[in-house]
């Protein structure tokens, strides 16, 4: 039998993804957090007999959306041969949401309707009678728990069932679908009226009294920080130990099995597999228990619906620099990484608003770039001041960021209206915590892996080479390189061999750190003493503030060209980056030399 | 587009979805905005006849919680200002 293929449509956070993950084991990404999927996504399971490619949605809010994730979704529905549709309800509001349901049944698609969240829906005294609707739509209805995992095996059975049946049925095109819009706000009324019994006024719910706190108008604000705060202590206190358990134990392997092992290799060899690889590579590998922890604590944000509130609160800071709250909300996703908040923007649907938060995002600070601050600022500063330079970074990244809004607001124009759900605050679950931050480390090795490999290899080239030199000395390839970028880094502090692993970080920013052990020799146990021996504080700083804001990666300008759909605006972006970092590097350093 | 509801539109008690004080229930009347906003304020449960409150607003004239039902939804004034309300006290 030919493969059947079959769509998760809905409205956003609705539980799309939550539902995908469930019936294909696959692991998209899941937030409470509307506009979380904004690509197709598409899985391969068996039902029954048959196999099925099952594709999940971005949210449409109807099926007029105009934002880049509706028009996705929207082409989708339109130009691809679909066998059946999931229509998935968020069931505590299908008061506002059924008639969504109707109007994906003109479409004249088989289809089964799953009522999601039928959790929530008790706890809020929604109660739906299910054969009812089924009776009356004429369409498998199931009533389920995406999250929790209930039901879910009536979704495979009502499935089964439809491939079972299949009849190849006459579409009707979208946009005679569309017409019928009262048509359906009738229809729909009349079901809701003969099947669900919803509260008039609901009852004030624990999110409520959370809100109370965390929106008030001032105490809403420490509430902020206060959150951002506990993420980085919770990384700080729970990677940082592991970080260095992982060092001390590669140190460990290196001198009691590799050079032992190493010894009978040739002299060049050795050192290119020891100093070059294991070391370059070692050093980075010790982040991952941090990248891990930072993953786990970024997820937990975006899973409770603490997102929506931080667009709620700083809106009406953020319309004042030509964007809104769900920029703000970008700019702390690209914590994770920058290249997910750049595609993130497609939820706006003005495409000069689109271009302005594009503008900002790589100035917030990843967690590649991330590494490289913790690893500088354990280095040169004091115990109890790193923690407070690590957070000047983050500082100075939300006000390089909003300046460079600010600069440009002139450019959007109208700004197009706010209007999203604020939805209920949902605890993530552990398992769902663990398996995200395993999957986005996995992405970090996969994606930055094959470049930190390579990027090492060519470091320990052109240090070494030609072979007798003095590594990393001027005479090197590697000196004679940055003889030539000497005027441009020398008034910023940045001497020739840090400049070296700037050049490599435009690539990626995962290889700083690696390509610095290799440029020193170091191993991943030794880089912070000899750092910490070879500049001072004004350097570091200078150097860190560089990092911070040059063009993050070349992933992320990829990802930006790719959005914006235009090479002038990508290269317009990334030299107004080079600039900044480049002046604001300058200006720290001279002003601190005066000190 | 105007969508006229069961209510008079020419109706004294009449007010904007901005100014309705907070806590206070009002049924919506009608909707003095372009198609396209409609539409989304529609599918996110705002239309004539359904029954909304502000829950609050952030500072600095930023945006309100407005709840409708069981979906609570972050709206600017701006587009507050488009919604004819009747308060009911
Ligand atoms: N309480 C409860 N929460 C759920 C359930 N299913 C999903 N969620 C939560 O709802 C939120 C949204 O889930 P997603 O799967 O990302 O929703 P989506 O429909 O894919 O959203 P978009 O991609 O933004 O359109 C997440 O926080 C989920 O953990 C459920 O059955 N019960
Ligand atoms: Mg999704």
């Amino acid at each position: 039998m030919s493969k059947a293929r079959i769509a998760l449509v809905g409205m956003p956070n609705t539980g799309k993804s939550t539902l995908f993950n469930r019936l294909s084991g696959a692991s998209a990404q899941v937030g409470n957090w509307p506009g979380m999927t904004v690509e197709l996504e598409s899985a391969r399971l068996l039902v029954g007999a048959r196999m099925v490619e099952l594709v999940d949605l971005p949210g449409l809010n109807n099926l007029h959306g105009f934002s880049e994730d509706e028009r996705i979704a929207r082409h989708f529905l339109e130009t691809q041969a679909i066998d059946a549709l999931i229509v998935v309800l968020n069931a505590t509001q299908i008061e506002r949401q059924l008639a969504f349901a109707l109007q994906i049944k003109r479409l004249g698609l088989p289809i089964i309707l799953v009522l999601n969240m039928a959790d929530e829906a008790i706890r809020r005294s929604v109660i739906i009678d299910r054969d009812a609707l089924e009776k009356a739509l004429g369409c498998p209805v199931c009533l389920i728990s995406a999250k929790y995992g209930h039901g879910i095996q009536g979704v495979r059975h009502a499935l089964e069932t439809l491939l079972h049946h299949n009849t190849t049925t006459p579409r009707t095109p979208l946009h005679q679908a569309l017409h019928e819009d009262d048509a359906i706000e009738a229809e729909s009324a009349a079901l809701l009226a003969h099947a669900v019994r919803s509260p008039q006024t609901p009852a004030a719910t624990w999110t409520d009294r959370i809100d109370n706190i965390l929106l008030h108008p001032w105490l809403g604000i420490v509430a902020f920080f206060v959150i951002l705060l506990g993420l980085f202590q919770i990384v700080y206190s729970v990677g940082a130990p592991l970080q260095e358990l992982l060092g001390e134990a590669l140190e460990a392997a290196k001198t009691q099995w590799l050079i032992p092992a190493a010894a009978h290799l040739p002299a060049p060899i050795a050192s290119f597999l020891l100093d070059g690889l294991f070391d370059g590579v070692g050093t980075v590998a010790t982040f991952l228990p941090i990248i891990l922890t930072f993953y786990l604590v970024m997820s937990a944000v975006e899973d409770s619906g603490y997102m929506a509130r931080a667009a709620f609160l700083m809106d009406a800071l953020m319309s004042r620099m030509g964007l809104d709250g769900r920029a703000f909300v970008m700019q702390i996703m690209g914590f994770g990484c920058n290249v997910p908040a750049i595609m993130g923007t497609r939820i706006l649907r003005n495409p000069l608003q689109r271009r302005l938060s594009m503008l900002i995002i790589p100035f917030s600070l990843c967690s590649a770039r991330l590494q490289v601050f913790l690893f500088f600022t354990t280095a040169i500063f004091s115990p109890q001041a790193a923690p407070w330079v690590l957070l000047s970074f983050y500082v100075l990244s939300f006000l390089v960021a909003f300046a460079s809004a600010w600069v440009w607001r002139g450019r959007v124009g109208e700004q197009e209206p706010l209007i999203m759900e604020l939805p209920p605050y949902r605890s993530p679950t552990f398992s769902y915590l663990a398996l995200q931050s395993l999957r986005e480390a996995g992405q970090f090795l996969r994606g930055a892996g094959g470049f930190i490999i390579a990027g090492v290899a060519i470091i320990w080239l052109l240090t070494h080479l030609p072979w007798g030199v003095e590594p990393a000395s001027a005479a090197s390839w590697a000196g004679q390189l940055a003889a030539i970028t000497t005027p441009i880094f020398a008034p910023l502090g940045i001497d020739t061999l840090l400049s070296i692993s700037l050049m490599f970080g435009f690539v990626a920013k995962e290889i700083v750190i690696g390509a610095l052990a290799v440029i020193y020799g170091a191993g991943p146990n030794e880089l912070t003493g000899v750092l910490a021996r070879s500049m001072d504080w004004r350097q570091a700083y200078s150097f860190m503030l560089f990092t911070l804001l040059y063009t993050p990666c070349l992933a992320t300008l990829a990802a930006i060209r790719r959005e914006s759909r235009s090479l002038r605006f990508t290269v317009a972006s990334t030299l107004w980056s080079l600039a900044i970092a480049w002046l604001a590097s300058f200006a720290f350093y001279q002003t601190a030399l005066l000190f | 587009m105007k969508h006229t509801a069961n209510l008079d539109p020419l109706d004294p008690a009449l007010t904007l979805l901005a100014h309705l004080p907070v806590g206070v229930f009002a049924t919506v009347c009608y909707i003095d905005a372009q198609h396209e906003l409609t539409a989304r304020l529609r599918a996110l449960g705002i239309k004539p006849g359904s029954r909304v409150s502000v829950v609050r607003s952030a500072p600095l004239s930023g945006p309100l919680q407005v709840r409708s039902g069981q979906t609570d939804i972050i709206l600017r004034r701006a587009e507050a200002a488009a919604i004819h309300v009747n308060p009911t006290f």
